[in-house]
Formats: structure tokens, C-alpha cells, sequence
């Protein structure tokens, strides 16, 4: 049996057990946050860290200015557990507060680490919370009303919220909130993973910008063909489905990236690896798998980690983005600006 | 009427009893043995002239001429044709007995009547005439039907008679087939005995086709007896009527000693109250797949357990709190993967004995229920033809079964060149793994090890009566599947990577039951295992937990007077083990779920020793016929918590009307009152005492169980139970955020369960079986002395089971389920403009939850269907199921799935229609 041929029967057996539709992840169509890039995944006490934000809006015409908000004002919650930074009350570190930018530096303070239980066995470590959010609208940092049934482990008092114009609350497709974790050791060092580019069908295409270099969200390339080397693939009738030919869409990545997992060993003489994978992104078509191994912490490094991309029936610019992790706090991203052309 | 020659000559031959003015036929096989029988005849009462056929006595002495013959079946009788009474003779007032030889040919049709000694008067005519019309089953010499010549006599008597009306009434007639009860074959040679209004008895044996028939009886009332060895006896009233020919099937079956498996909710002396199941309802539940612990599902106080989860949740319990047993011995698990079956094959149980609450002393360690399944004795009883049984003892059986899931095979029989030890070996497999593994690689995993699981299991028994048993078991379970997932889950990518599960479990296991005087009986069990769990799941998830579990139960029963039994009992768990976890630190339990894929991971290598030994003590007092009463005491320890748990508990069984008292309407039906009170207590789970993961010096879990029902006999086949339950849980282990990585654990939480379970059972009979129960229930939970009170996750507060299944004949039968059960509670996801936060390190969002379990999904409904068929051969036995589970393709909302953000969700669904087919051999 085909591969194709078994991805039609799990979709007919999904369609028959359980599988409603619902909007996917790997498709780009409101505002989104690719992720937080930070200058020093582990950090050490004292030192500043700087944190990139890069969001993306996958409407042809977003609706306006985007607003965002960066702030820093929990180190050491009790359990590390970010939900207790907007519940306990006062800030545990003074407050570093941003607006409208999408790189900041925060400053980690010098008295950052916390001595562990002993029976932990790990070394003393910090953790500090950086939440931010992004709007496209105005935002509000204030209250947030409650509903009926919400339950809140968050701080009503603590968190921002994001209106249009004329004052009307906006929601998931315009408004994220989120943090992103800095784990502080005294030596520990974790770097961000390696992209160098990106591939389809194992053939190397231009690209449109790796980490820092994207500064500005990915607009809607001005394309009304494929060009030369760049990004180039043929529209399909059924605009998607796993029944159009299967275009492979993949990241490059350097098995650099792939670091030993420091604190596993000298904690516990464990040899692990951190653990490595990609989540794939268009503005159109659909991805077969939006998330790809690229390193399992116990068998290494995998062999493929690209993915499957199905092609719409217009043709038509299309946005291509690919952001890999690491477990322990790393990102790396590159996005591509490309065409899908009358087959 | 078919003897064998062997048996007649050692039992002697002689005359039977006539009936009043019946008839009987002497029966001589080549003028060489007569062999007497009671013979068909017309029943007293009957107005007219009086002809009788009557046995007439056999001149041939068997001993003096020994038959070294074959087996020889003598012809029986079907139908008695009455002789016209000559008109000259009767106004004569003349009388004579007439003597006959006839042949009895292959097709049991009579030819070549001579008289023997002519009587004159038109008596020969007569009887000649008549005999012609008589029919027979056909005389069998080695199994075939051969034409013999037998003698008959006919009696033409008018001693009891009064003169002859001209209108004399129609006469009726009853008849049928008696068919075993399991295989719908035909059972030939079984005594029916036909009593009339006055006592008189008539009697005819089955022929080769199960047939029997009864003519020209009388119109009323008449009672059918049917007695075979190792079989229920049968008995019932009839009703002839004039003119008419009443037809029966009839099915005798196996005395229950010998096909019974038994599910006692609550057993008596020492329980609540008691429920049995058949075996034949276990395995023709509809929806279970002939599956024995899967049938617990469908009783009272059981909820259904989400999806394909393999989960005991008894009376609103958490499944963790419910133990599972295998002869006294804890084990790890009781079903393989995702409740596919049970780890031990119903064909080896003996019994299940269910303890939804209230159980008695003799367990402890948990305050949910209890499940412990006995393995059986084997089987080394031998059958006849198409499993009709003998008397003989040492015979070999087997099995081979397979359906969609698994194949299984079962041989049992006698130790060769012993007199009473008997052995039994099993094993299954599963071969899910064939489809599984295409399937899972085109979805972008690596399969390592497809999903697979065996069990096996052997039992060498000595048995030299109830009160002596000594028995060596062996029997184990494997569960393992890896794979490399190598597309993580978009909501956690900590959910990706290679993914390794495996439980395992073998025991050694000696039982040893014996009566030491006629008041004091041993009850003991020793075993000694090995246990393994190991599960992985990329790099922060790692656990593998090996211990040598070391098990001694023993009981001593003292009856100090009739009325009154004492039990002293142990209940000895101890062993090494070894624990090596990794693993980030176990959250709160109200804080919101993280990303497992950044979690900072913990290991923990621990060994040890573990030592929780247990005693107890109960009485079993009935002070009165009415009245027992059975208080108890036990005392758990434990090595790894060092807190004691002292549990009285305490249960009463009141007849407030026995059967004998005959009060509801004359009928013998019978109302009992039960109820009990209890403390049962749980210690907590390792990772919550180890000081590492939890907080050493924690309590264990504390329960307090109220019950109290009746039950009622409605019919002597119908009764009603109700029983309404209450628990009260306190003490309950739960946590909160710590100052450190870990959670504090705490005795803070608690809850409450109070419920109704009904059951209304239509007890087995030779065609149906079935039962209706409903639990109506409601559990609720509190995580900390003020927090809100809450819904348990695993509440249910309907919970309807009706199902039945009814025999068709000729080996086939029809069963369906149908369940209807409130949907499970949900925790929501908040709505409003914010509904999860983003974690950008994991690239996955966080929803923000709303009040614990305070939506519910949509009612479920269910219905299964089964149809069975057998093949009944002479010495083997050819199965068939087609189980259906979901006919009409409910579309189940078994939970919430969401999209990437929280933002939109949607109903995820149940199972499809699952049709599944089995086949089994067995001999």
C-alpha cells in the first residue's frame, strides 16, 4: 500500500471515527507568532538577554497597525510554573515593561539562581518569565472581564487586552498572549539550532530571510510567476487535499543544532541529546505533517524531516514558513516567498 | 425404552408396574431376553372398553445364556396403536390376552404379526390388526439399525370397565423433542416420566432423535419429569386437550456445578449481597467479545469507561482506586491494551467475585471495589456423543479460538499416570500488530515493536474433594509496543520522539485448601513474580518500575458453633523493587497543563524493599434463620507510608420473608434486607511519597461505606435488587504549588459518592437470559477543605444497561445490549477573547481552562447485537460469533477536541460500527 494510499484510508477512517474539521496550525491566516528568539536560551545570572518577536499575519490585507507588549516581572515562581507569575500576587523581580517593540533586552538579575531541594540533584537554576502579546488593534493593558464559567488561574488584573477602533474586544485571530521561559544557570550554555535553508524535493530554493534578518513580517510577495531558483509549485484541482501530488517541503538544518543535553549528564551521568523539531507553515495549500522530528534525544539525528505540501487550485504568491525548536528553549526560523503557477 | 443388553442383565429383569389398564409390551429380542419395561398405556380414566398391551414375561434368563454380544439397543416404542375390542367378545363379557410375535423392521414399522397362541372371539384379528399399527424406533446392533422379531401381548380386560357409551370423548396426545441444552442435539435414551391427576406414572425413553410422545391420554392436567444424571432435572405441568396434539421442545442442561461462572457482586455470608452470572452469559454478552472481566461492564455501579480505555470505575471511584485480583493475588492489570480483553481468557476462570463496596476484610489496600478472578479446575470430565455426559472422569479437552483481535489455544485433561492431579495450559496472542503496523508508518511513525500483547497461563491441580485442593499455577501477561513518532503532536511536542510501553507480569502461585477437622478449614496462598512497567516517551518521559512481588494470604475458618464461624486471616504484599524515573515534577493538579517538551526532567533511581502486611479477623454469626451478621476487623501496615490503618467494618443480611414462608400469593419467593458499613483505606502512590516527586509522612486515603437494599424474588425467575450506597471520602492525597520544583502532597482533599443501583434479572433458563439495570449515582470531589465542591471525573449519573440474548434452536442464538448513559464531564477552555496563552518555546498554546468538570457531553447510547451459531459433532464442537458492536453507528461525543489555539473546538467522536467474528473448535 502506498503512502498516499494509506494517508486516503486514515482520512476516511478519521472522517468516519472522529475527525471534524478544524482550523489548522500550519496555516497562516490571521495573526500569528512564529516564536521568541532569544540571544541566550540559557542564561546566566546578570547577564541581558535579548528576545526577538516575530509575528505574521497570513491576511492578504491585515486590518491595521500591530500593536505589542513585552514585560518581565517573574523570576523563581514556585513550581516554575508560569501561572503562578500572574497569581502570586506581586512581582518578584522589578518590572521591565515594553510597547510596540519586537526585540527587547531584558536584564537578568545577579541573585537569579535558587538553591534546589537537594533530592532534586540538580544544580541551583533561575527561571524568569517574559510574557508578551500582540494585537492587531489597540492594546490595553487593564482588566479582563470573566466569564461564567472561567475559573481563572489568571490574574484578571495582570493581563492586557486588545479592542478595534471603536472599542470592541478582539479575539484569537487578532490577539495573542504569551510568554517565553529563560532558564538561568551558572555554566550551562544552550545555543539556538542552525537553519541555513530550505529544500523542495531535496533541491536547495532561495529563501527570504533566516532569524534576526527577518525583521518585518512576510508580506504577500508581489509575484505573478515563479522565478528563477525561488519557490516554485503547480496548482491542484482539489485545492489542497491529500489527493493532489505531494510536493516535499523541508528546512535545512545543521546537525550542529543538535547539542548534548548538559544538565541530564552532570545531574544524573544520563547521555541524552536535546531533542529537535520543525513546525511548518504556509499562507495556503495544506501541510501534511505541520510538525517534524528532526532529533530524538535518544536515537539522534533523523534522516527526513520534510514535509508534505498539497498544493492549492489557484495560483498565486505563496508564504512559506519553517521554525525548529529545541527542548530547551532554542528557536531558529526562515521563511520563504514563492509561487504557485496554472499547472 | 432403549437398554443396553449389559446393563438389563446386571439390574435384572423382571415385571414393572402396569399402568391401571395400560398396556405393556414384553419385549423379547430373538426369544432370548425379555426385557421389562413400563410400557405406554392408556391412562386411568378413560371411559370404555379396556385393551392393554402387556408386557408379558420373558422366559430367557440372561445369566444362563451370556450375551457376549455387541451393544444391542432394543426397538422402542413410539406409538401405541389400541386394538379394536371385538363387538361379539365385549357383549360376551369375554376377556383374553393375546400373544404376539412381530418384526420390528429397520424403519421400526411392524410386519409379520403371528399369534402365538390363538384365543378365538375376534381377540386375534384384533390384536394382529392393531400391532400393524404400531411404530417403533428401530432395534440398533452395533449403532445400526437392524429388523429384529420381538414378542407382544396385547390384554383385552373388562374388569374395571363399564359399559361402553357411544360417546366417548376425544383423546389428546403430548409429545416433542428433548434436545441438549448447549449444542441443540438431539438427547436419545432420557427416561420421561408423565404423572397424571391421580399419581399414575407412564414413562418412555427418547429416541435416537430425541423424540418421545404420549397418545391417547386423557384431557388435563399431567406432570412431564425428566431426570438424567449430571443434568438439571426437569419438571412441569401440561395440558392435554381433547383432539389435540400438544408439541414441547425441551432442553436439558448441564448441572451448574460444571458451567457456571460466577460474578458475585456481593457474596454472601461474608458480603452484601450476591449476583451470579453464568457462563454462558459472560460469554454472550453482546459488545464484550465473550470476554469474562469485560462483562463486569454491563452490571449495576459500573460506569462506562471513556473511548477504548480499559478502566474499572466502580460506584464513581477513580479506576485506581478499584484492585484487580487473580486467586487472591494482586495484579498490575487485568486488561491488555485499551481494554481490548482481559489478561486472563474467560475459558480458565471459575469465577469472578465483584465487590462494588463494602467487601469484607479479607481485602484491603483499596476503597473502590474489587474484582478477583479464580482460575478453574481443569476440566478432565468426559462426555458421550454430542457432549452428553458420563460418569468417567480423565479425559483431554482443547481449544483453539481466533477472532479480528487474537488467537488463543487451551488444552486441559489429567496428569498422565496420576489418579487426581489435572493439568490445564493456555496462551493467546494478539495480532493487531499485522494491520497496526502499515497504518502506523503511513501516519509518520517508525514502528520498532507494533502493538502486541500474549498471555499464558498453567495449572497443575490436585483435587481430592471441596475441602482438599492443592494447585500450582503459573500464568503471566505482556503488553509492548515502540515506535518512533516522528511527527510530534502539534499541541505538544513533548508528545513525539520514541515511544516505548510495556507492562508485564508472571506469578508462580500455590493455593492449598483443606478442612483440618470438620470445623476448622485452611484457606492459604503463596506466590512469587516478577512485574515490569517500562514506558518512554522521547527524552522527559522515562519510567521503568521492576519488582519481585511476594504474596502471602492465608485464612483460618473455626466454626465455634453452628451458628457461629470465626476467620482469621493475613494478607503478607512484600518484595524488592527497583524504580528509575525521569520525569519533569507532577504539577498541582489545579494548576493549567504545561508543555511536557521544555519541562526541566527529574530522575530518580530508587530500590528498596517494600512491606505492607496485613491482618484481620471477622465473624460469621446467625443468630437467628432470619438474621446473620458478620462484623470485622483489619489492620494494614505499611513499610513505605509507616501509617497503620485500622478498618472495622461491619454487614447484615435480615430474610424479612423466607421462601418458605410462602407469603407473597403461596409462591416461594423470598425478601431480603442487606446493608453494611465500612472504613476502607488506600495507602497513597509511590510518586506521592517518594521525596523526590512527592512528600514523605503522607496518610493514606480514607473511605467510609454505607449501603442498604433488598432483594426480592418476583418469580421464582425473575428477582429485583436495590441497593443504595454512600461514600464518604476523606483524607484523599492531593497537592499543592510547592516552593520548590515539586508539588506539596497533602490528606486535604475529599468527596463524596451517593448512589441507587437497580437490577432486575431474568435468571438463565434453556432460552433466554437477560437483565435490566440502571445506576443512578452522582460523585463529587473537593481538592482542599476550601475549595468548591466539584464533579468527579468519572461521574456518570445515568447509567442504563438492558440486554438479553435468546436461544433460536438448532444451535443458533441471539443477544443484544443496549446501554444509555450520560455523557462524562468536561473541564471547558474559556471562552472570551483569550483562551489559551502561547508558549513560544514549545511553539504549542496553553489553554486556559474553565470550572473542573463543569460541562457535560451529550447522552451516549449504544447498541450491540451477537448472534451465535453452533455445530454440535459427535465428539467435537464447531463455534461461531458475529459480535456488532454499535449497530446503528451512533456517532458517540466522547470528548472536546480543539483546534491549535483553543479558539475552536468540536465533538470528538466514538467508534464507528465494529463488526467482529470469531471461530472456535473445541473438544
Amino acid at each position: 500500500m502506498t503512502r498516499r494510499a494509506l494517508h486516503i484510508l486514515l482520512a476516511v477512517l478519521g472522517g468516519v471515527a472522529c475527525a471534524p474539521e478544524l482550523e489548522p496550525i500550519s496555516e497562516i491566516t490571521t495573526l500569528r507568532v512564529l516564536g521568541v528568539r532569544k540571544s541566550a536560551p540559557f542564561a546566566h545570572p546578570g547577564e541581558s538577554v535579548t528576545l526577538q518577536l516575530r509575528w505574521e499575519d497570513g491576511r492578504a490585507e491585515p486590518p491595521g497597525e500591530v500593536a505589542t507588549f513585552f514585560g518581565f516581572w517573574c523570576l523563581n515562581p514556585p513550581g516554575d510554573s508560569y501561572a503562578q507569575c500572574l497569581t502570586s500576587g506581586q512581582p518578584s523581580t522589578p518590572p521591565q515593561v515594553f510597547f510596540d517593540e519586537e526585540t527587547v533586552t531584558v536584564q537578568i538579575p545577579e541573585d537569579a539562581l535558587r538553591d534546589q531541594q537537594p533530592e532534586l540533584n540538580l544544580p541551583p537554576y533561575g527561571t524568569a518569565f517574559v510574557f508578551f502579546a500582540v494585537c492587531a488593534g489597540k492594546l490595553d493593558v487593564g482588566v479582563l472581564d470573566s466569564t461564567d464559567n472561567f475559573e481563572g488561574v489568571v490574574g484578571q488584573d495582570l493581563l492586557p487586552r486588545c479592542v478595534d477602533e471603536d472599542g470592541t474586544e478582539l479575539g484569537a485571530k487578532d490577539f495573542i498572549v504569551g510568554y517565553s521561559r529563560i532558564l538561568i544557570y551558572e555554566e550551562l550554555r544552550n545555543n539556538n539550532p542552525i537553519v541555513t535553508g530550505f529544500e523542495v524535493e531535496g533541491r536547495a530554493v532561495d529563501i527570504d530571510c533566516i532569524d534576526e534578518k527577518c525583521q518585518e513580517p512576510l508580506a504577500v510577495p508581489e509575484l505573478d510567476d515563479c522565478v528563477e531558483g525561488g519557490l516554485c509549485i503547480d496548482t491542484c484541482d482539489d485545492d489542497g487535499e491529500f489527493t493532489c501530488p505531494e510536493v516535499r517541503l523541508g528546512a535545512v538544518v545543521d546537525e550542529q543544532s543538535a547539542e548534548p543535553d548538559e544538565l541530564a549528564f552532570r545531574s544524573f551521568g544520563t547521555e541524552l541529546e536535546e531533542s529537535l523539531w520543525v513546525s511548518y507553515f504556509v499562507d495556503r495549500g495544506a501541510i501534511s505533517s505541520p510538525l517534524k522530528l528532526i532529533n530524538d534525544s535518544r536515537l539522534g539525528w533523523q534522516a527526513d524531516f520534510a514535509t508534505g505540501f498539497f498544493a492549492p487550485k489557484d495560483a498565486g504568491p505563496l508564504r512559506v514558513w519553517a521554525v525548529v525548536r529545541d527542548s530547551r528553549g532554542g528557536a531558529a526560523w526562515v521563511r520563504v516567498a514563492g509561487y504557485v503557477r496554472e499547472r | 425404552m432403549a437398554f443396553h443388553l449389559r446393563r438389563a442383565r446386571r439390574t435384572g429383569v423382571g415385571m414393572l408396574g402396569l399402568a391401571p389398564v395400560g398396556a405393556a409390551a414384553c419385549v423379547f429380542l430373538f426369544g432370548q431376553v425379555c426385557l421389562a419395561q413400563e410400557g405406554l398405556g392408556e391412562p386411568s380414566g378413560v371411559p370404555g372398553p379396556s385393551v392393554a398391551a402387556e408386557k408379558s414375561v420373558g422366559s430367557a434368563d440372561a445369566d444362563s445364556n451370556p450375551v457376549e454380544a455387541p451393544d444391542i439397543i432394543a426397538p422402542q416404542m413410539i406409538h401405541y396403536e389400541p386394538p379394536v375390542y371385538p363387538s361379539e367378545a365385549l357383549a360376551q363379557g369375554l376377556t383374553a390376552e393375546v400373544d404376539l410375535q412381530i418384526t420390528v423392521q429397520e424403519d421400526g414399522s411392524v410386519t409379520d404379526p403371528e399369534v402365538v397362541t390363538p384365543r378365538g372371539h375376534g381377540f386375534d384379528e384384533a390384536a394382529m390388526a392393531a400391532a400393524l399399527q404400531l411404530k417403533f424406533s428401530p432395534a440398533l446392533v452395533e449403532g445400526m439399525p437392524r429388523a429384529v422379531r420381538i414378542g407382544f401381548r396385547y390384554s383385552f380386560t373388562q374388569d374395571e370397565v363399564p359399559a361402553p357409551t357411544p360417546d366417548v370423548p376425544a383423546l389428546g396426545e403430548i409429545g416433542g423433542e428433548l434436545l441438549l441444552s448447549e449444542s441443540e442435539q438431539p438427547f436419545p435414551g432420557a427416561n420421561v416420566v408423565l404423572v397424571d391427576a391421580l399419581g399414575n406414572e407412564y414413562s418412555i425413553t427418547t429416541d435416537q432423535q430425541g423424540r418421545w410422545r404420549f397418545s391417547n391420554l386423557g384431557p388435563g392436567v399431567y406432570r412431564l419429569r425428566i431426570a438424567v444424571e449430571g443434568f438439571e432435572p426437569m419438571e412441569s405441568q401440561e395440558q392435554v386437550v381433547a383432539g389435540e396434539a400438544t408439541e414441547l421442545v425441551l432442553r436439558l442442561r448441564p448441572e451448574t456445578a460444571q458451567d457456571e461462572v460466577v460474578i458475585y457482586g456481593e457474596l454472601p455470608p461474608r458480603e452484601v449481597t450476591r449476583r451470579t452470572l453464568e457462563r454462558r452469559e459472560i460469554q454472550r454478552i453482546p459488545g464484550t467479545n465473550g470476554d469474562a472481566l469485560r462483562s463486569i461492564q454491563s452490571l449495576p455501579g459500573v460506569a462506562r469507561p471513556p473511548g477504548l480505555a480499559g478502566l474499572l470505575i466502580v460506584r464513581g471511584s477513580a479506576p485506581q482506586d478499584t484492585g484487580t485480583f487473580i486467586d487472591g493475588e494482586e495484579v498490575p492489570l487485568i486488561y491488555h491494551f485499551g481494554g481490548l480483553s482481559s489478561v486472563v481468557p474467560t475459558e480458565l476462570l471459575d469465577k469472578i467475585d465483584f465487590y462494588p463496596g463494602n467487601f469484607s476484610v479479607r481485602y484491603g489496600r483499596f476503597r473502590g471495589g474489587i474484582v478477583d478472578a479464580a482460575l478453574r479446575k481443569p476440566d478432565t470430565d468426559c462426555y458421550g456423543d454430542y457432549g452428553a455426559p458420563t460418569n468417567r472422569t480423565g479425559c483431554f479437552h482443547g481449544l483453539v479460538q481466533a477472532d479480528f483481535i487474537d488467537g488463543r489455544v487451551l488444552l486441559q485433561g489429567p496428569v498422565p499416570g496420576t489418579k487426581h492431579w489435572s493439568f490445564a495450559l493456555a496462551g493467546r496472542r494478539s495480532y493487531i500488530d499485522l494491520p497496526l503496523k502499515p497504518i502506523l508508518e503511513a501516519a509518520g511513525a517508525s514502528v520498532t515493536s507494533a502493538p502486541v500483547y500474549w498471555d499464558y497461563q498453567a495449572i497443575v491441580e490436585r483435587n481430592l474433594g471441596p475441602d482438599d485442593k492443592l494447585s500450582f499455577r503459573f500464568f503471566g501477561s505482556d503488553d509492548n509496543l515502540e515506535v518512533l513518532i516522528s511527527d510530534p503532536a502539534a499541541q505538544d511536542p513533548g508528545f513525539g520522539g520514541n515511544v516505548r510501553f510495556g507492562t508485564a507480569f508472571l506469578r508462580g502461585q500455590i493455593l492449598y485448601q483443606k478442612a483440618l477437622t470438620q470445623r476448622t478449614n485452611l484457606d492459604a496462598m503463596v506466590s512469587v513474580g516478577r512485574q515490569v512497567l517500562d514506558f518512554e516517551l522521547g527524552g522527559n518521559l522515562k519510567l521503568q518500575i521492576e519488582t519481585i512481588p511476594i504474596n502471602l494470604r492465608a485464612e483460618i475458618g473455626h466454626f465455634i458453633h453452628r451458628t457461629l464461624k470465626w476467620n482469621l486471616g493475613l494478607d503478607f504484599q512484600t518484595g524488592p523493587f527497583d524504580v528509575y524515573v525521569r520525569a519533569p515534577p507532577i504539577r498541582d493538579e489545579a494548576a493549567p497543563p504545561e508543555s511536557l517538551a521544555n519541562d526541566i526532567a527529574i530522575e530518580r533511581a530508587t530500590s528498596g524493599f517494600s512491606f505492607r502486611p496485613a491482618w484481620y479477623t471477622d465473624l460469621e454469626w446467625q443468630p437467628t434463620q432470619r438474621l446473620r451478621l458478620v462484623p470485622g476487623l483489619r489492620l494494614d501496615a505499611a513499610k513505605d507510608t509507616g501509617n497503620p490503618d485500622l478498618s472495622p467494618r461491619l454487614s447484615a443480611r435480615y430474610a424479612l420473608i423466607l421462601p418458605e414462608d410462602q407469603a407473597w400469593g403461596g409462591q416461594p419467593l423470598g425478601t431480603t434486607l442487606k446493608g453494611g458499613i465500612g472504613k476502607f483505606s488506600q495507602p497513597p502512590q509511590f510518586q506521592e511519597t517518594d521525596e523526590a516527586f512527592g512528600t514523605p509522612g503522607i496518610q493514606s486515603n480514607d473511605s467510609l461505606h454505607y449501603s442498604l437494599g433488598v432483594e426480592q424474588d418476583l418469580t421464582s425467575q425473575i428477582n429485583l435488587s436495590l441497593e443504595g450506597y454512600y461514600k464518604d471520602f476523606y483524607n484523599t492525597v492531593s497537592s499543592t504549588p510547592g516552593q520548590g520544583l515539586t508539588p506539596e502532597y497533602g490528606n486535604d482533599a475529599s468527596g463524596r459518592v451517593i448512589g441507587l443501583e437497580t437490577l432486575l434479572k431474568y435468571n438463565p433458563d434453556d432460552r433466554f437470559f437477560g437483565w435490566i439495570a440502571y445506576t443512578l449515582s452522582q460523585s463529587l470531589a473537593r481538592q482542599c477543605p476550601d475549595c468548591r465542591l466539584e464533579h468527579f471525573a468519572y461521574d456518570q449519573t445515568h447509567n442504563l444497561i438492558a440486554l438479553g440474548s435468546y436461544r433460536l434452536g438448532r444451535g443458533w442464538e441471539f443477544g443484544a445490549r443496549f446501554r444509555l448513559v450520560s455523557g462524562s464531564w468536561q473541564t471547558p477552555v474559556a471562552t472570551g477573547a483569550l483562551s489559551a496563552l502561547y508558549a513560544t518555546d514549545s511553539g504549542t498554546y496553553l489553554p486556559l481552562q474553565g470550572r473542573t468538570n463543569s460541562e457535560r457531553l451529550p447522552l451516549f447510547h449504544q447498541l450491540d447485537v451477537r448472534v451465535d451459531k453452533r455445530w454440535q459433532f459427535r465428539r467435537w464442537r464447531l463455534s461461531c460469533y458475529v459480535d456488532v458492536q454499535n449497530v446503528y453507528n451512533n456517532a458517540a461525543k466522547e470528548g472536546y477536541i480543539y483546534n491549535y489555539n483553543y479558539s475552536q473546538r468540536a465533538y470528538q467522536m466514538g467508534l464507528p460500527i465494529i463488526p467482529s467474528l470469531g471461530l472456535r473448535g473445541e473438544f
